[in-house]
């Protein structure tokens, strides 16, 4: 998640204080020494402040639309409280739809066309070496494909790889490398040193005549080839070998295996015969031995091997060596020393996920299989919960009498203005003045009361004073709701007729008014505003850049009526059920500016 | 001001200069050469432009610090600003130094907004978008400078380097060792400036 | 513009307003403008750049005598302006409804070489979309309710699904596609993340969130 641009709103979610992220439900609540505030229903009983700035609270803090929310735990769900599960999978360049079964078998990389750079990782381009003068050319090209990045030029050819064709590129490239995969082994084979013995030096000469047999039968160890797949396959069937010498004595035998349990042939014949006294040759179990030749698996690294590579590096320039970002997005083993073997990148793909709650599994969110961003279900927090919003008091309009908000940034010179003194530094001392906007999404009126401590914790206690902490809030009707005079919206003091949002850029009107305790200073259909004065601590000599950002944590507790969730109940009986949320949620500020600096 | 009511895309649009009281420059311009009507050559140094060069519209070319020359088959897109605006800060004292002189070579390609500051360009580069070549910079031949890079002053940049990251540069292999690209890359590039010239009318007459 | 004749219904303030309700600014800088279609309730705020006139020029109908190729300059410069009113028009940028194209940025159709040619291809922008300033825009395609960030370069042919979001001085390479819902960052961009679920959704009727409708604030531009 990005930072977002001052002023943001982070809210805390309720996992904050749990050490396993599932927010525990009041009835398992046994064991937990702490109480969360989501519990409390008096605020005196607070006990704790928030720290925004501990590293609990870090892992937190979400913005409102990151923010899920658990209709049947009446809760908001951050990433940490979810379950996710895939719901498809896709190719983020090609956008091809990969189903799981080809994900499991061939990886979880695009095995059509989409590569990256193997420098900047940029997505490369697939063109065809061709003339472009040529004016009557065949529909689709022909000539020799490279590929090619539009961001670092590093292109294919730097491989020296060109491709026959432009489309399904991986088996091309898998063509090409193990072509040259096989070229190195046969410089393998006249390099490596000709022996009939095993390499080895703890060899044990084995007397049994089978192990002669086979030495006799096995290929000449310098015919075989030192490449890594094929050392690997050889040195695996050495130890499954081995494992069935080793334990071929015991009862449950090496055909012994999970699945057979007691009914596997050899088993139940060893079992006859010790109930029918049969004498059955006993060879004493062997001890499980290392490998020891080539056949088996064994390659020993001799330093001729890197006499190469190191007379290389040492002429190499810097730059044309390879870093490890670049070698460790290389595919399989190939960490090549030098830039001009790196090979290009498979794309990664990425997954359409589908989350859940982790306490009562609900389906919180689900994407559509299609590759589009549209979502069968998806249960946000942001019309659940009020929405925090802190601007200077200065920048917004009150005179149109809409709701406070900070339009997008047009770049007019207006625009950067108000920019610029959102993001500049406050001074310590000085009494800032800010509009904390409350606004509604549902459909109920809310009264919200809001605390803060009187100074921020840390070593710059800022003290902050929220005027109004206690106030109403009318519900998210429909404007023709409201037109009709059908309900009564809330009880708050001025109410503007327009429910659209404004435009809050520069007009510094008269603000002759000045801010009362105890009063909103403005309300509109389904938000209210009530100031806020900061006024920023003294920033100690050596303060952190993160403790001169400052952070207001406000906690939020609302109180709304609704009719009781039933839709299998009938609408007559709409049984008012109180409701009560509680919340923390952090305010970002700005910076402290020493007044020394 | 552009006139909507206008829907012919043939006839120049009336707009101010962007350097209102900028003096006309004395200007060598080649007739193949082909120049928006909103482009800005402004200075007093000699502008000399070559056969085939394409200069967008609110391209700036500005001699005011020293001469600039835009070499044959270039193009300037919108915005750039070729030249320096500002007289150097040197911390030499007092002495009278050279009109630096930005030159740009054949086949330059000098994407949108980009400063060039009195350097010289080699052969077939390509500047992309909102870069930075500082003053007495010299940049070779092949070379590419990504968007938003830099290259400081004074600095070299070998022939076939690409600078492609904050003081990440690597050699253009492909450009330096097969031929055959850069024989593309040129027709690529020929063609390119021809199609521009097709689709831009030019007003030469209005600078010489 | 649009296709239809443009009305003024304001002489003074910055923009000239479309009866479809496209607000230009005078100062935008917009060569091409047949070429160009507004769909309803755009905004093109000052220094704007679209490059109309970076169009696949069709060969002319056979009725027409005069024989114009789209290569000579010379001839450019005469040819009818039928092109406007005839169906040979083609669009060069196209934009959809509600979106804001903020100060300074430049909207250029991207053009690659078919058969010899230099072939511009039109530059389409979705509907909702929110451009920031300073941009450079040389996209094939953006989908609806996407949001690009101040300073932004996107490369040629570049492809940016709906709801995606494009950081702050990212460039976007020539040919990458941003999948749908992706924060795409850096230079060059990778995805860097993906939106939260409440992306463009406005819970409380609000003026504007980020990647949501957009037509409370081209209301507000004035």
């Amino acid at each position: 998640m990005a930072q977002n641009p001052l002023p943001y709103t982070y809210y805390s979610c309720p996992c904050v204080n749990t050490s396993a992220p599932v927010p525990i439900l009041a009835a398992n609540r046994k064991h937990s020494r702490e109480q969360p505030p989501t519990d409390t229903t008096e605020f005196d009983n607070e006990e704790q402040t928030f720290d925004s700035r501990s590293p609990r609270a870090n892992l937190s803090l979400v913005p409102l639309e990151h923010l899920l929310w658990c209709t049947e735990c009446h809760q908001m769900r951050c990433a940490r409280c979810v379950l996710e599960e895939v719901q498809c999978w896709y190719c983020p360049a090609c956008l091809f739809e990969v189903p799981s079964s080809t994900v499991r078998s061939e990886g979880n990389r695009c095995t059509r066309s989409c590569y990256n750079c193997p420098i900047c990782t940029s997505p490369l381009t697939i063109n065809p070496m061709e003339d472009p003068r040529q004016e009557d050319k065949p529909e689709h090209a022909t000539g020799p494909f490279i590929m090619m990045c539009p961001w670092c030029n590093w292109s294919s050819l730097d491989l020296g790889i060109k491709l026959e064709k432009g489309t399904n590129v991986t088996a091309q490239l898998a063509k090409i490398r193990n072509g040259r995969k096989a070229g190195k082994i046969q410089d393998a084979e006249v390099t490596s040193p000709t022996q009939e013995q095993p390499l080895s030096p703890l060899a044990i000469q084995h007397s049994s005549i089978d192990d002669a047999e086979a030495e006799a039968t096995s290929p000449r160890p310098d015919m075989l080839s030192t490449d890594h797949d094929e050392l690997f396959t050889r040195l695996r069937n050495f130890y499954q070998q081995q494992i069935v010498e080793s334990s071929e004595a015991s009862m449950f035998g090496p055909s012994f295996s999970s699945t057979d349990g007691f009914s596997s042939p050899s088993a139940i014949s060893r079992l006859l015969n010790i109930y029918t006294g049969k004498k059955t040759k006993r060879t004493k179990p062997v001890p499980m031995r290392e490998a020891l030749s080539p056949s088996e698996g064994l390659h020993i690294h001799s330093p001729a091997d890197d006499t190469d590579s190191l007379t290389c590096l040492s002429t190499t320039p810097w730059p044309d060596t390879t870093t490890t970002a670049q070698r460790a997005l290389q595919p399989g083993d190939h960490a090549p020393p030098f830039t001009s073997d790196l090979w290009p990148i498979a794309t990664l793909l990425r997954t359409k996920r589908s989350k859940r709650c982790r306490a009562c599994r609900t389906l919180l969110a689900r994407p559509e299989a299609r590759m589009n961003y549209r979502w069968r279900i998806r249960t946000l927090a942001l019309n659940h919960m009020p929405k925090l919003t802190l601007l200077p008091l200065a920048t917004t309009t009150t005179s149109s009498g809409g709701m406070p908000t900070l339009g997008p940034d047009l770049g007019t010179p207006a625009h950067i203005a108000q920019r610029a003194s959102l993001s500049a530094p406050l001074r310590t001392g000085q009494t800032h003045t800010y509009l904390l906007t409350t606004a509604n999404p549902l459909e109920d009126v809310l009264s919200v009361t809001l605390a803060t401590p009187p100074t921020t914790p840390g070593r710059v206690g800022t003290r902050v004073t929220i005027l109004c902490p206690q106030f109403s809030v009318g519900k998210n009707s429909d404007v023709w709701d409201e037109a009709l005079g059908a309900q009564p919206a809330a009880a708050s003091k001025r109410r503007s007729g327009m429910p659209s949002g404004m435009p809050t850029v520069g007009e510094d009107g008269a603000q002759a008014r000045v801010a009362e305790a105890g009063k909103v200073w403005a309300s509109g259909r389904n938000w209210t505003s009530v100031v806020v004065e900061v006024v920023p601590g003294m920033l100690p000599e050596d303060a952190s850049e993160e403790e001169a950002d400052l952070e207001i944590a406000v906690f939020v507790r609302i109180e709304y009526e609704t009719d009781a969730a039933g839709e299998e109940k009938a609408v007559a009986a709409t049984a008012k059920e109180k409701r009560e949320e509680a919340f923390w949620c952090v305010l970002g500020v700005g910076t402290i500016q020493s007044t020394f600096a | 001001m552009s006139d909507p009511k206008r829907t012919s895309r043939s006839a120049p649009s009336k707009r101010t200069s962007l350097l209102p009281s900028a003096p006309k420059p004395p200007c060598k311009i080649d007739p193949a050469a082909t120049i928006a009507s909103s482009t800005v050559l402004a200075g007093i140094h000699p502008i000399t432009i070559a056969a085939h060069a394409v200069l967008h519209p609110h391209a700036r070319i500005v001699s005011a610090e020293g001469p600039v020359t835009i070499g044959e088959g270039c193009i300037v897109f919108e915005k750039a600003t070729i030249g320096p605006l500002a007289p150097s800060t040197s911390t030499e004292s007092a002495t009278i130094t050279a009109p630096p002189s930005t030159i740009l070579g054949k086949n330059v390609t000098i994407s949108t907004g980009v400063t060039i500051e009195g350097c010289a360009i080699g052969d077939g580069c390509v500047i992309e978008p909102y870069a930075r070549i500082g003053q007495g910079a010299k940049v070779g031949r092949y070379c590419k400078v990504v968007a938003y890079g830099e290259v400081p002053k004074g600095a070299k940049v070998d022939d076939y380097t690409v600078v492609y990251g904050k003081g990440k540069r690597r050699v253009d292999r492909t450009m330096k060792e097969w031929g055959e690209m850069r024989e593309l890359k040129e027709a690529v590039h020929e063609r390119q400036v021809r199609g521009y010239q097709g689709l831009i009318p030019s007003n030469i007459a209005k600078w010489s | 513009m649009s296709s239809s004749r443009p009305a003024r219904k304001s002489s003074k303030g910055d923009y000239i307003e479309t009866d479809s309700g496209n607000k230009v600014s005078r100062k935008a800088l917009i060569t091409g403008t047949p070429n160009i279609t507004l769909a309803g309730r755009t905004v093109l705020m000052p220094d704007v750049h679209l490059r109309g006139d970076i169009v696949r020029v069709r060969p002319p109908p056979p009725t027409t005598t005069t024989s114009t190729t789209s290569l000579d300059p010379s001839s450019a410069a005469t040819a009818k302006p039928s092109s406007s009113s005839s169906s040979q028009s083609t669009t060069a940028i196209s934009i959809g409804k509600s979106t804001i194209i903020a100060t300074s940025t430049i909207l250029r159709p991207p053009a690659r070489l078919l058969r010899g040619l230099l072939q511009p291809y039109p530059l389409k922008i979705g509907e909702q979309v929110l451009i920031g300033p300073g941009c450079v825009v040389e996209s094939a395609q953006i989908h609806n309710h996407v949001h690009v960030g101040a300073r932004c370069v996107l490369g040629a042919f570049s492809v940016l699904r709906e709801n995606c979001r494009v950081l702050e001085g990212s460039c976007v390479p020539a040919g990458m596609v941003v999948p749908p819902g992706a924060v795409v960052a850096g230079r060059p961009a990778r995805v860097v993340g993906e939106v939260g679920e409440g992306f463009g959704v406005d819970g409380v009727g609000e003026g504007w969130v980020e990647g949501g409708e957009l037509r409370e604030v081209v209301r507000g531009i004035r």
